[in-house]
């Protein structure tokens, strides 16, 4: 998985957005420091579409008129399970051996 | 019918659906709606700046990752799991995707390898899209674009015309025009309108407005919903009921801090209360061609004529309004001309006194308003074009050296299977990456030129505001830059595809002789074009060198001007006013003296009346003669520096009761008395007899480069035209620099009069200035592309001949070792370049020639032919090639015979 896919996954976890809503997702949760293009963002939903990480709301299920004109995306319980060990894996690489701590310091 | 409405502003997707193509068609079934809305969404709320950096972000975005994603599709499909075991062969679509991105791959290598040719190149290609990108955004934007109308094409303007030429001021007789309107089956619906320019009070400082006075039908032919409230109902174009106004988006935005809640709101004009319906939106046009001294309208009112008798109205004889209409729907200009004429050939008989000769022309609008400078803009498309050709041939000429640098390897791949074209690949992918980085950098350049263009223009280029890097121009460099790159290619494939694998596998450094004649076809071809952009500069200069000589007729150093419109309608108040006003402005330390005038040189303004001679057959009312009338104090003489050349100017002793008195200038007295005296003669204007006391020089009108009308002077104190008292410009002679005295003026006016605005604060030297604009603008901008394609020209000569020189290497050592001394193999080198450079002078000037009446129309006293200025063009171009020559050729002779003959 990369760090994109990883960040989508985040901002899918607390609850389904559209693409205008991930983007500013993800925005938020790293300070700003990423900003999802339109071309980059769609290029990896329809890769995790294929894989079945997230899934795509049918227009209809939402009520609010203004909402329903725009496409929905809700993370899979796959999708869930594949961003837990993500997090977990990353996780363990930061807390990791004392050595490491050094090394992760900017200079 | 008015509908209140929300703020629109219309969609911009088609680039976006165009870039979608780059992704594979899967994906843009799945996605394309969904990316298309993300990409509106992103670029909702953000200021013009930021909305251009986005699209260009989201331009590379896409195109990257449309590529990428078809690209990891075919590799997809291609891969096999494993190497060892013989797959199903490559589908063949997915192989070429495969071979151009490889093509793609060693190009960008090979070109990092040569850095210095790689930017030398892509600066050149730059400068040309650049140059051509921006140029483009202005024809775009001024005379491309359609008006925000819906179905601008069937929006026409009514202009007057006289004998059947457009008259020198195309109004009309506001009955004439309601004629028109009732009677007419071609016109959906016409507005006339007049200019208006209230004083506004009450909330924050009083402010003098521009604004029209229109019928309520004129926002209906334009056809656009106001941003906010609505426009005028049919019953408020009454008299009584006529105190509403719509404001334009401008004042909306920096007198009422874009208050969504206006409508309904009351402000005070001229001390009468009017409410506010509605606001125009944003990217209206207004259809007045606006000026340094006539903005675009912040305010419009209507005019209030519905249901007045007709002696009420305004009578057949003066002619003051402009008028729009809309064309129904299948109607062509031609048909509603037909009808107009017939209408107005009908007044003509019914009412012979006023009408006798007038008639109407109908005009598309976009036209009326743009058809003064389309020449221009085209001749300046052209040059930048022909920039654009010279840089693609210094550009193909580099490339045709790389293709003879790498002939041993083209010949090898050959041998080794590879077709022509697949090794002409190589350096068509070469071509296309540095046009594309040409492309990129040359968009900034454009975004940057187009914007100093946008504010050095001003307001002197009709629909300035509309220029801009938008969608239409991005498009544009969309598609010239692989063109370009294309086009550069062309003859260095052609060139390494010529002659057998033998002849190429030969030593490639030989100077194969057809390459060295294409080389030097190239230089010629550059020389000749670059003569012929210079030739044009060089007489677009020339020209504007005699329009800065002409004498306007005044003395324009050092003088300040403003404007006022007191609320003062009988003469006897006017007279004290200003008695009173310039009394005190005399006073002033700094001001040498103070007048009052109610139309400036060279303002753009315009007030003419009838004159005819006393001693001499009136003729017909519509064959009089028509003089430029300004009402003025006395001390406008010296105010202005106006020539006086016989007879006296006006004194305090022309006051009312007076015998009537005027001053004429030599254009007027020239027409009357073409061989006799006019002082002590009698002319009549607006019913007065006066007594011509003076006669004065020409002084320039409306531009420098127009030959002066008849003007006619008479004193303000006996209101001999007495309207024209409600607005005049106060004129200031000032010891010192003009500005210093505008807080000494404006405390005398505030004293005199708290709620009077001052405006149009201008020196003389602007108006001046702004009157040369549109004839500064192309001269220098021509002359810019002039130099740059003399400096690309002088680059191309350098660079062939330094190969050329590197080339010829051993020739020169052989030469030299048999003899030669070093001023032979000077003389050799240079006269090479020289004889290029003769024969592409040559072949400019022919074309030179050829090209002259385009450009007759834009030049002040110059002959298109002016054989000084060509012959200079011809002379600077035939030194910088010689120094472009001189140079490498000193390398060439300084070569050492032995070294070169060892290496």
């Amino acid at each position: 998985m990369n760090t994109t896919e990883f960040l989508v996954l985040v901002a899918l976890a607390t609850e389904d957005l559209h693409g205008y809503g991930i983007v500013g997702a993800v925005e938020t949760h790293t300070g700003g420091r990423v900003r999802l293009r339109p071309g980059n963002l769609y290029r990896v939903l329809d890769r995790m579409l294929d894989r079945g990480l997230v899934e795509r709301l049918d227009r209809r299920q939402v009520r609010d008129p203004v909402a329903a004109k725009r496409r929905y995306y809700r993370i899979s319980d796959q999708g869930r399970r594949a961003m837990a060990a993500e997090a977990d894996l990353l996780a363990t690489v930061l807390a990791g051996t004392p050595r490491w701590d050094g090394a992760l310091e900017t200079p | 019918m008015n509908v209140a409405h929300e703020p629109t502003e219309p969609p911009r997707r088609s680039w976006v659906r165009l870039l979608l193509r780059a992704f594979p068609a899967k994906f843009r079934l799945r996605h394309a709606e969904d990316l298309l809305e993300l990409a509106e969404d992103l670029s909702h709320g953000l200021a013009p700046k930021a909305v251009f950096r986005l699209r260009l972000r989201l331009f590379f975005d896409l195109l990257y990752h449309g590529l990428a994603a078809r690209w990891e599709g075919r590799r997809s499909l291609t891969r096999r799991p494993n190497p060892s075991v013989p797959g199903p062969p490559l589908n063949p679509r997915s192989r070429k995707w495969t071979m151009a991105f490889q093509d793609l791959k060693h190009a960008s290598r090979a070109l990092r390898n040569r850095p210095t040719y790689s930017a030398l190149v892509a600066v050149t290609l730059a400068l040309g899209i650049g140059a051509n990108t921006g140029m483009f955004s202005v024809v775009h934007g001024v005379l491309l674009k359609p008006l925000p109308y819906p179905h601008p094409e069937r929006v026409v303007q009514l202009l007057g015309t006289i004998d059947g030429e457009l008259d020198d001021t195309p109004t009309l007789a506001y009955l004439d025009f309601d004629d028109w309107r009732r009677a007419s089956q071609s016109l959906e619906v016409a507005a006339a309108y007049d200019e208006w320019s209230p004083n506004l009070t009450g909330d924050g400082e009083p402010a003098r407005l521009e604004g029209a006075l229109v019928n309520v039908g004129f926002f209906d032919v334009l056809g656009i919903p106001p941003a906010v409230g609505r426009f005028f109902l049919p019953e408020e174009d009454v008299d009584g009921r006529d105190r509403v106004v719509v404001l334009s988006h401008g004042l909306w935005q920096s007198r009422y801090g874009s208050d969504p809640r206006i409508g309904g709101r009351t402000i005070v004009l001229d001390g009468t209360p009017h409410t506010v319906v509605g606001v125009t939106p944003r990217a209206f046009v207004d259809p007045r061609l606006s000026g340094l001294d006539n903005p675009p309208p912040q305010i419009w009112r209507p005019l209030g004529y519905e249901g007045i008798e007709e002696a009420r109205l305004p009578n057949r004889g003066s002619s003051s309004y402009t008028a729009i209409a809309r064309l129904r729907p299948g109607v062509t200009l031609a048909a509603a001309q037909a009808e107009l004429d017939v209408l107005a050939g009908q007044q003509e008989f019914d009412f012979p006194e006023t009408n006798e000769g007038r008639g109407v022309a109908v005009v598309r609008l976009h036209e009326a308003l743009v058809g003064g400078v389309r020449e221009a803009l085209i001749l300046l498309l052209g040059a930048v074009v022909l920039l654009l050709v010279i840089a693609c041939v210094n550009v193909t000429s580099l490339m045709l050296g790389r293709a003879t640098e790498r002939r041993g390897e083209a010949a090898l791949r050959c041998a080794l299977g590879a077709s022509r074209l697949q090794v002409g690949r190589l350096l068509i992918a070469e071509s296309l990456l540095l046009s594309m980085v040409g492309g990129g950098l040359g968009l900034g350049l454009a975004q940057l030129t187009s914007r100093a263009l946008v504010a050095w223009i001003g307001s002197r280029i009709p629909l300035a505001e509309r220029i801009g890097l938008d969608g239409g121009a991005l498009v544009f460099s969309f598609l010239l830059t692989p063109a370009v790159g294309l086009a550069c290619a062309v003859l260095p494939v052609w060139a390494t595809s010529l002659g057998s694998t033998g002849s190429l596998l030969g030593d490639g450094r030989q100077n194969s002789p057809r390459h060295s004649r294409l080389r030097g076809g190239l230089i010629v071809a550059e020389v000749a074009l670059s003569v012929l952009l210079l030739s044009g500069a060089g007489l677009l200069l020339k020209s504007l060198w005699n329009v800065h000589r002409v004498d306007p007729g005044i003395a324009s150093k050092e003088v300040l001007t403003f404007r006022l419109a007191p609320p003062l309608r009988e003469t006897g108040d006017q007279v004290r006013f200003y008695g009173d006003l310039l009394g005190r402005l005399e006073d002033l330390a700094g001001v040498r003296a103070a007048a009052a005038v109610n139309i400036l040189p060279l303002s753009g303004s315009f007030d003419s009346n009838p004159v005819t001679a006393d001693d001499r057959p009136p003729p017909a009312p519509t064959r009089r003669h028509s003089a430029q009338t300004r009402t003025v104090t006395p001390e406008y003489l010296e105010a202005i520096g106006l020539h006086l050349l016989s007879g006296r100017f006006f004194a305090d002793s022309d006051r009312p009761g007076a015998p009537p008195v005027a001053v004429i200038n030599e254009t007027l007295a020239r027409h009357f008395w073409p061989n006799g005296q006019a002082l002590g003669r009698r002319l009549t204007l607006t019913g007065t007899s006066c007594e011509v006391v003076g006669v004065v020089a020409d002084v320039k009108h409306r531009s420098l480069t127009e030959e002066s009308p008849s003007r006619i002077y008479v004193p303000l104190a006996q209101g001999t035209v007495p309207w024209q008292g409600h607005q005049m410009s106060i004129v200031l002679r000032t010891a010192e620099e003009a500005s210093a005295v505008m807080p000494g003026v404006r405390s005398v006016v505030a004293d005199l009069d708290p709620n009077l605005p001052i405006f149009g604060v201008h020196s003389m030297d602007d108006l001046l200035a702004q009157s040369l604009g549109a004839v500064r603008f192309r001269t220098v901008l021509l002359s810019c592309f002039a130099v740059l394609a003399l400096l690309l020209a002088v680059v191309g000569v350098y660079g062939v001949l330094s190969y050329t020189v590197a080339q010829r290497h051993l020739e020169i050592a052989v030469r030299m070792a048999l003899g030669a001394r070093r001023g032979n193999i000077l003389a050799l080198i240079v006269r090479q370049g020289l004889l290029w450079a003769a024969l592409g002078a040559s072949l400019g000037l022919a074309a030179s020639l050829g090209s002259a009446r385009w450009l007759r129309g834009l030049l002040f006293q110059v002959s298109p032919v002016d054989p000084a200025a060509l012959a200079y063009v011809c002379l600077l171009l035939l030194g910088t090639a010689f120094l472009a020559s001189y140079l490498p050729a000193r390398r060439a002779a300084a070569v050492d015979p032995l070294e070169a003959m060892k290496s």
